[in-house]
């Protein structure tokens, strides 16, 4: 029995050690604002990332900008962090996706993206992002559009702001903002879980962040 | 003495089980998510203020690396895995794991060094390719090396058993192989076993820290990136020379709870019967395989 517990507690040890350190490891802040066309429909998505400190001083460094430390960028220094930024590969999927009834609606790729250094020294990414058919959600009894935004491998863990409503014809819509639940059942078992993960390995479930993520909702009348 | 030892050993395994189980390590790791985050920041903000010629900022920076090593260290790595198993598979003792676990970490910050100053400076790579080589390169050829050293311990385990059967076989009280701190016994056949022995655990300990120290610790080599590329290359090195210290002083008590656990068991599951003659070699043969089937996985999902 001894000898038992001795190899347990070893075998115990040793799985905890073979986890390594953990997820997230870069945050982000800022949200998506609706974009409204003349018709009244959603047309596109106004996204803003607003990298932590760290990872600003980073994303700085290793595109050689603001060196000096002045916190101004010259117009090739935003060059180099947009082209960082939002030259996405095919397998990207931007981090931010929106629903109609539970199902994906196709975004474009950045477009009209700007980006600059706050006072506090952390560097704010925006960019739009053209929706494939622009409609009026919620109309009529429809269903409401749903914008989370976030890393399906929750590398990233985003925050969200409440989303504003902005573009040409924006009367009858209201915008919601729904937090993500911490306390929801399970979803703190599941973080602790995440907070295993080793840097360079992706959780098992696939999607998993977009259990951590807020909800934006629009839906015009 | 023993029934103290086992009642010990019986409250840290049940202990351990309580943490892992209970969630109990997921909340201190989550706390220190949250702390490496405010530490990270406190980094961050040292170095603008380095950047703009404010005085004094070193300490700040060399502080929080320090602390940044430290809570870092608190989630397990492939270091204190390594460190972890071979304290209980071997026979080193705690001071000389402990000293392991130093030196891999400073070995571990150097390498960082040599990568970022060594491929940013003289090679004139960009940081993102000192990140591929880090990604595509040294993390497999770390994870290689640690499939090897399971191996090698759990051949070795398996050797341990067939000699303790051969013996246990010949004289059933025979103590051989077995070297705990207060036991004299066995091992005195002559210069060139305890040669052999020490020029093993010199490359031991080389290939542990090899292990170790081949892949650089990611926050290392951000803080490197951003020291290079703002001249403030001295400042880097002492924030780098922090982190490993800090990580470093956290696997060496992984390293003294190991060789300590290691030692409770042998001697709560010495028997007078001479069952000892299995107990190290099992432990060496349970670590080296456990090490090796980690080191496997690791290394299938770093090359996928």
């Amino acid at each position: 029995m001894q000898r038992l517990l001795a190899v347990l507690g070893f075998v115990s040890g040793m799985a905890a050690a073979g986890a390594a350190f953990a997820h997230p490891h870069v945050f982000v802040s800022g949200g998506a604002d609706f974009g409204i066309d003349e018709q009244g429909r959603l047309e596109r998505l106004h996204i803003s990332w607003i990298y932590d400190e760290y990872a600003s001083l980073y994303l700085l460094s290793y595109v050689s900008a603001d060196l000096d430390g002045d916190q101004k960028l010259t117009e090739e220094e935003k060059e180099r962090i947009l082209s960082d930024q939002t030259n996405w590969p095919d397998e990207f999927a931007g981090d931010s996706y929106l629903f109609v009834s539970g199902e994906k609606r196709k975004l474009g790729k950045p477009v009209n993206a700007d980006t600059r250094i706050l006072k506090d020294g952390r560097v704010e990414v925006t960019f739009e992002r053209i929706l494939e058919k622009p409609f009026r959600p919620g109309a009529g009894g429809d269903p409401a559009a749903v914008v989370k935004v976030y890393d399906p491998t929750f590398y990233y863990a985003y925050e969200t702001d409440a989303p504003k409503i902005v573009g040409a014809d924006p009367k009858g819509c209201v915008a919601e903002h729904k937090p993500y639940d911490p306390n929801a059942p399970g979803l703190a078992a599941l973080r602790t879980q995440l907070a295993l993960i080793p840097r360079d390995e992706n959780p098992e479930q696939p999607d998993v962040g977009a259990l951590f993520a807020d909800e934006l909702l629009l839906a015009c009348g | 003495m023993r029934v103290a030892l086992g009642a010990g050993l019986a409250a840290l395994i049940a202990l351990a089980f309580w943490a892992w189980f209970s969630g109990a390590y997921a909340e201190v790791m989550q706390w220190a998510i949250a702390q490496q985050r405010i530490f990270q920041n406190e980094l961050a903000a040292g170095v603008m203020a380095a950047r703009r010629g404010e005085p004094g900022v070193m300490w700040t920076v060399i502080l929080a690396s320090g602390l940044y090593g430290f809570v870092h260290a608190l989630g397990p790595g492939h270091g204190k895995f390594l460190i972890g198993s071979a304290g209980l598979g071997s026979r080193a003792e705690a001071r000389s794991m402990a000293g392991l676990a130093m030196i891999s970490a400073l070995a571990q910050g150097m390498t960082a060094v040599l990568l970022v100053y060594g491929g940013l400076g003289l090679l004139a790579f960009g940081a993102r390719q000192a990140e591929a080589i880090t990604n595509d390169i040294l993390v497999p050829a770390s994870y290689a090396l640690i499939v090897m050293i399971g191996a090698v311990l759990l051949w070795r385990g398996v050797r341990a058993v067939q000699s303790a059967s051969q013996t246990s076989s010949e004289s059933s009280d025979h103590h051989d192989h077995v070297h705990g701190e207060n036991c004299g016994c066995g091992h005195r056949h002559g210069p060139t076993v305890e040669e052999v022995q020490k020029l093993k655990s010199w490359r031991d300990g080389l290939a542990l820290i090899g292990a170790i120290a081949i892949r650089p610790c990611t926050g290392a080599v951000i803080v490197l990136v951003i020291a290079w590329q703002t001249g403030l290359y001295m400042l880097g090195l002492a924030a780098v020379t922090a982190m490993a210290l800090g990580t470093g002083a956290f696997t060496a008590m992984v390293a003294l709870a190991s060789v300590s656990a290691r030692e409770a068991s042998f001697s709560v599951l010495s028997g007078a019967d001479g069952r000892l003659a299995y107990v190290a070699p099992a432990l060496q043969m349970i670590a080296g395989g456990i090490v090796l089937v980690f080191g496997v996985g690791l290394l299938q999902a770093s090359l996928a």
